[in-house]
């Protein structure tokens, strides 16, 4: 063999190793490889010099050589990828956020509490059998009153203080006569809630305003009797309130229904001990309801002897002030910001 | 309807409704659709205090203006101390004793008054906290007290202890508003019948018809007129109990007279009216239609003028009162009258509601006239008062009656009976409720039930029950007598498919949730405007206008639901808001051209209101920037894609009350308007007061498709795609739509998509041109190479300078 060949190798291999462990970034270690591993390199120039020697040492020579080369490759590549570990780790480690920053955000905006309140309601009716329908804000007295059994002179009609446009048109004063124009249009069964904004001519204070919403229903059928009216009306008492509370039902009077009933809520606030909400009576005042008078069925061309049916209106912006603890019906309308922002998420 | 619980008794037994007491029968009556808003002691509670009779009087000897007063109580005489001016030997007053209670938390003690031992107090009405019934300044003589009551406790003689019910009478219950009509309510209750008054009256003197007459001439507007006259009386204060019991219900006591004809109404619902006779022309009462014009004034001492849609009273003269409304201070009773006439009669009901209104005068009368007043207790009730007054104000009845309709019905109740069938309760009420109870509800009411042929019954409706004319209002009664907590709940039968929301709902639905997402909080705004806020004629146009509006600033329905939003966005800017973004789902109206469903257009619409910051504080951007036409729109955009609008043209629209450059109209690629969006113009937001950019977008909630249609869906792209970006120089005038049609009119083989991703106006552009930057995506269905596009691109360019003479830059 070759005299110095190893001992070459070796003093290549020794500097390397050290030249590797100076060696800052992938760039130098490259440099280390081209040096000696490259066409033009150590090992190369040393594989050149195996034909100088004798015949029979050329194998061991060129062995010799081939096992340097692929240490030296080695050796390199391992020196590489820790590099590159730690490139990448401290790469990573500069790009550290503080997470508990703010992120990026739109603002998501609200349901109006009279919206929320409205499809709450209008979802438990639909999963009773009640269809949806609407109808216009302007309508004429004939739909809002006479076809509701309250002519002209009628003293709920003075006492309904309502808004005229002209003689023959009023904002309407309840959502009734949509169930009107729904009976007109088809014949029985009917079931269906109108929800709207309805008008008043209230000077507005703490709880009265000149516009609101109801949602008024109507279920016109063979066979409809006021335990119906009951079952469904505590139903969604029951539903909207709580499976707990209280119900009650007792007389009064509306000129489209008969027998007429009030709904009374046991009190939210003192569970019927009495207290300032409910004027010591233990009892909310909900809502409105009754048979529908058979004049009214006769109106729209049914057989008041075959139909029967319920209706009853309910106050959204009512059932939102006990809801959600609102005190002032006037801050549905205001729209202060600060105060539809807290309906967030609902 | 204010009663008094002591008052109700009087109608029954003594005791019977004693068990109930006042809560008890609240309960009861609330029960049976006669709700009590309120029960409340009828006066202040007192105790310690007598009837005591002043038997001497004398001066204090060191006190100028102090008496010294020997009080008989009933059992000796004792010496009170006494600051009054008007102690009167003889005289009885509210003596209160050592150790009373007095309202307000005065306690009486023994004292020395200037040297002088005081054994009690002589009180004045207001310290017994029955203020209307005399002043402070004096001690309080009760007029007519009985001297066998002498040491009796004075809320005894008075009557003081006693409840009242506030009831909520309901409209159609005009024979409720009296203590008989309650009463009667009761008789279901306790199963017992009450019984009115008995009226013995004794008539003398000369008769009623030589010095009186009556000549009804509106026999529509009167159905009846009964009189009486009652000589010799003499005019002074009720007697205290009467006073009290009056005061307790809220009518404030006038003279014995006056006090006599507001208690029989109070008693049986009945009003009457008392004229002084003297001041009747030739005593002679005439009902008639009123003048057109003619003039009266009434006892609130107004002038009124009326119509012929009024009945009068007048006598051989002039009016004397409006029937059934009010009467004139002409004829009043004062205190020199000596002989009266009393009125009591039956008024149409509609007639007086109208008069009333017309005048705007709601009487305790016209109340109860307009709901309809009982017309067989117009006899009982002015023998009552006649009674009544000749006992309290020493009168003599003239024998008979004056008048007309005595024997006539003026209204034909009860004649007919009604059916009622008791299947048809059970189909109403939804269960079976015995035969013999519907009756036996009935008649305790006074309605007579007699078995019909079938089973039914055949009902007789009592005179004074207005509101009953078919089988329904009697199931009402049977039901609410029998009370509705007895009716059981029964499910509803289901339909054989549950609802799906209609398509209307749907749209609201996803306008609402979309708007959410894009950072917009859903308002709720009046549906009236103040025209000096709508600063520009175009919104003034076509504006309906309210009849009887609730103030002149909220006079007229808004034309756009922006035109209430911009309110609520100048509202909140006025309150320190960063940033607002609002939208709202609501109606807007506008007058219509055509007649018939056309004198008003009515639309339901979306409209969105936004100012201030872009979005929440956001520490990451380099400057926090204001909301603009540009968010607008890419607001508007992103909901139209929600609804497969996507494609509509948004271009420059002319509207007055938006800033002239910057407002646009939508239109879906049909040509059908869907709205507008663009900024406000200044002088509409300075008419709200706010200096802010404001920017609004309303859209027909019914131009949006509720349904997205069919889809069908296209493969997707397996070849990439090669993009270009040109910088076009195009001349100002030319708008980026202009532009990105011209380049896809041209029709490039493999142009698939163009977009805007820069515009520049600078040094670097001639004057009158600017730049877009346009970048252009190719694809098809291979691998296109780079010489293919550019050669697509030169074509493209080719047009483009040759046909619209754009540039590349």
């Amino acid at each position: 063999m070759s005299s110095g060949l190893s001992e070459r190798l070796e003093a290549i291999q020794r500097e390397v190793a050290r030249e590797l462990e100076r060696a800052a970034d992938l760039a130098e270690i490259e440099a280390i490889r081209v040096r000696t591993l490259g066409r033009k390199g150590l090992l190369t120039t040393e594989a050149k010099s195996i034909g100088k020697l004798a015949a029979e040492d050329r194998p061991a020579a060129g062995d010799l050589i081939n096992q340097f080369k692929s240490d030296l490759e080695s050796t390199i590549a391992e020196r590489e990828k820790a590099l590159g570990e730690s490139a990448l780790a401290s790469q990573l480690e500069a790009e550290t956020e503080d997470v508990t920053l703010p992120g990026r955000r739109k603002g998501l905006g609200t349901r109006h509490p009279l919206t929320i309140v409205t499809e709450d309601l209008l979802a438990i009716f639909r999963r009773m059998g009640f269809d949806v329908a609407r109808g216009p804000e302007v309508e004429t007295t004939w739909y809002n009153f006479e076809a509701l059994n309250i002519p002209e002179g009628h003293p709920a009609r003075e006492e309904m203080d309502t808004i005229y446009v002209s003689d023959e048109l009023v904002l309407r004063t309840h959502t009734s006569p949509i169930q009107i124009r729904t009976m007109e249009e088809q014949q029985p069964p009917v079931r269906v809630v109108c929800p709207g904004r309805v008008f008043r001519s209230d000077t507005p204070d703490a709880s009265h305003s000149p516009y609101f919403h109801q949602i008024e229903g109507l279920w016109v059928e063979e066979g409809i009797a006021m335990s119906h009216l009951k079952w469904a009306l505590t139903e969604y008492a029951h539903e909207f309130f709580g499976s707990g509370v209280e119900v009650r039902f007792r007389p009064s009077y509306f000129p489209f229904t008969e027998p007429s009933a009030e709904l009374d809520l046991g009190c939210l606030f003192c569970a019927g001990e009495g207290c300032r909400v409910c004027k010591q009576t233990g009892w909310l005042e909900l809502l409105g309801c009754g048979m529908v008078h058979p004049a009214v069925l006769e109106g729209v061309g049914y057989d008041s002897e075959r139909y029967t049916g319920f209706a009853w209106g309910i106050g959204i912006e009512r059932h939102a002030m006990l809801k959600y603890g609102v005190p002032d019906i006037r801050m549905f309308f205001e729209n202060d910001l600060r105060f539809l922002q807290q309906f967030v998420g609902r | 309807m204010n009663v008094s619980f002591h008052w109700l008794s009087r109608f029954f037994d003594d005791g019977a409704l004693d068990e109930l007491g006042p809560a008890g029968l609240a309960q009861r009556l609330a029960d049976q659709g006669l709700v009590v808003d309120e029960l409340r002691p009828a006066f202040d509670p007192f105790s310690g205090v007598v009837l005591g009779k002043v038997l001497d009087a004398k001066p204090h000897p060191d006190a100028d203006r102090l008496t010294l007063c020997t009080v008989d109580a009933g059992d000796g005489s004792r010496q009170v101390v006494c600051g009054a001016p008007n102690v009167e030997v003889g005289a009885l007053y509210g003596y209160a004793q050592v150790g009373a209670n007095l309202p307000g938390g005065n306690k009486i003690r023994r004292a020395k008054i200037r040297g002088v031992e005081s054994d009690g107090m002589l009180c004045s009405a207001p310290e017994l906290g029955l203020d209307a019934l005399g002043s402070a300044e004096g001690i309080w003589a009760i007029p007519n007290a009985d001297e066998a009551d002498l040491g009796r406790d004075l809320r005894e003689t008075l009557e003081l202890d006693d409840t009242i019910l506030v009831i909520d009478v309901t409209s159609n219950r005009g024979d409720a508003l009296s203590h008989l009509g309650i009463a009667r309510e009761i008789q279901w209750i306790t199963g017992k019948k009450m019984q009115l008054p008995r009226v013995d009256l004794s008539e003398a003197g000369q008769a009623g018809s030589e010095q009186a007459s009556v000549e009804v001439e509106d026999r529509d507007g009167c159905p009846r007129y009964l009189g009486r006259v009652i000589n010799n009386v003499s005019i002074g204060p009720s007697p205290g109990w009467l006073q009290t019991r009056l005061l307790a219900l809220d009518q404030r006591p006038i003279n014995n007279i006056v006090d006599v004809t507001n208690y029989v109404m109070l008693e049986a619902g009945q009003p009457l009216h008392a004229f002084d006779l003297e001041r009747v022309s030739n005593g002679r009462i005439v009902v008639r239609r009123a003048r057109e014009g003619e003039r009266m004034e009434t006892l609130d001492g107004q002038e009124r003028v009326l119509t012929s849609e009024m009945t009068m009273i007048a006598d051989a003269r002039d009016v004397v009162a409006i029937g059934g409304v009010m009467g004139g201070s002409d004829s009043e009773v004062s205190s020199s009258t000596t002989d009266v006439f009393l009125e009591g009669a039956h008024f149409d009901p509609s007639r007086v509601g109208r008069t009333a209104r017309r005048l705007g005068m709601v009487s305790e009368a016209s109340t109860r006239f307009s709901r309809g007043v009982d017309p067989e207790i117009t006899g009982w009730a002015i023998d009552r008062a006649a009674d009544m007054i000749a006992q309290l104000a020493g009168g003599r009845v003239a024998p008979g009656v004056v008048g007309t309709g005595t024997d006539a019905e003026p209204r034909a109740t009860g004649d007919d009976a009604l059916t009622l069938r008791d299947q048809r309760v059970e189909a109403l009420v939804g269960y079976a409720i015995p035969v013999s109870e519907i009756a036996r509800a009935l008649e305790s009411l006074g309605f007579g039930a007699e078995n019909d042929t079938d089973g039914a019954l055949a009902v007789k409706v009592p005179s004074w029950r207005f509101d009953v004319s078919r089988e329904v209002d009697l199931i009402e009664e049977v039901a609410r007598l029998t009370g509705y907590s007895r009716i059981p709940l029964e499910p509803l039968p289901a339909p054989p498919v549950a609802p799906e929301p209609a398509g209307d709902e749907r749209r609201a639905t996803r306008v609402r949730e979309t708007l959410r997402a894009a950072g917009f909080d859903e308002a709720q705004t009046p549906s009236f405007v103040d025209a000096a806020t709508l600063a520009t004629g175009e919104l003034l146009d076509n504006l309906v206008e309210i009849k009887n509006p609730i103030s002149q600033s909220q006079r007229f329905l808004r034309p756009y639901v922006f035109a209430t939003l911009g309110s609520a966005v100048a509202y909140n800017l006025n309150r320190q808001a960063s940033r607002v973004k609002l939208f709202e789902i609501g109606h807007a109206f506008e007058r219509g051209s055509e007649p018939q469903g056309a004198s008003l257009r009515e639309r339901r619409q979306v409209a969105m209101a936004a100012a201030g910051a872009r979005g929440p504080l956001d520490w990451t951007a380099t400057d926090q920037t204001e909301y603009d036409f540009f968010d607008l729109k890419g607001d508007v955009e992103e909901l139209l894609t929600q609804f497969g609008l996507g494609d509509c043209v948004i271009d420059r629209g002319a509207r007055r009350f938006l800033h002239p450059g910057r407002q646009a109209e939508v239109t879906d690629h049909a040509g059908n308007a869907i709205g507008f969006c663009g900024e406000l113009h200044p002088a509409v937001t300075a008419s709200w007061g706010l200096a802010a950019r404001v920017f609004v977008a309303e859209l027909g909630l019914d131009a949006l498709p509720a349904d997205g249609g069919t889809l069908s869906v296209s493969d997707v792209p397996r070849e990439p795609a090669v993009t270009r970006d040109l910088a076009l120089v195009v001349p100002d005038g030319e708008t980026a739509q202009v532009v990105l049609d011209a380049v896809r009119s041209v029709g490039v083989e493999d142009l698939d998509r163009v977009e805007v991703f820069d515009r520049y106006r600078g040094v670097q552009v001639d004057q009158g041109y600017y730049s877009l930057g346009v970048r252009l995506t190719f694809r098809t269905d291979r691998t296109l190479t780079d010489n293919e596009v550019d050669e697509q691109v030169d074509h493209l360019m080719g047009h483009l300078v040759e046909e619209r003479g754009y540039r590349r830059r």
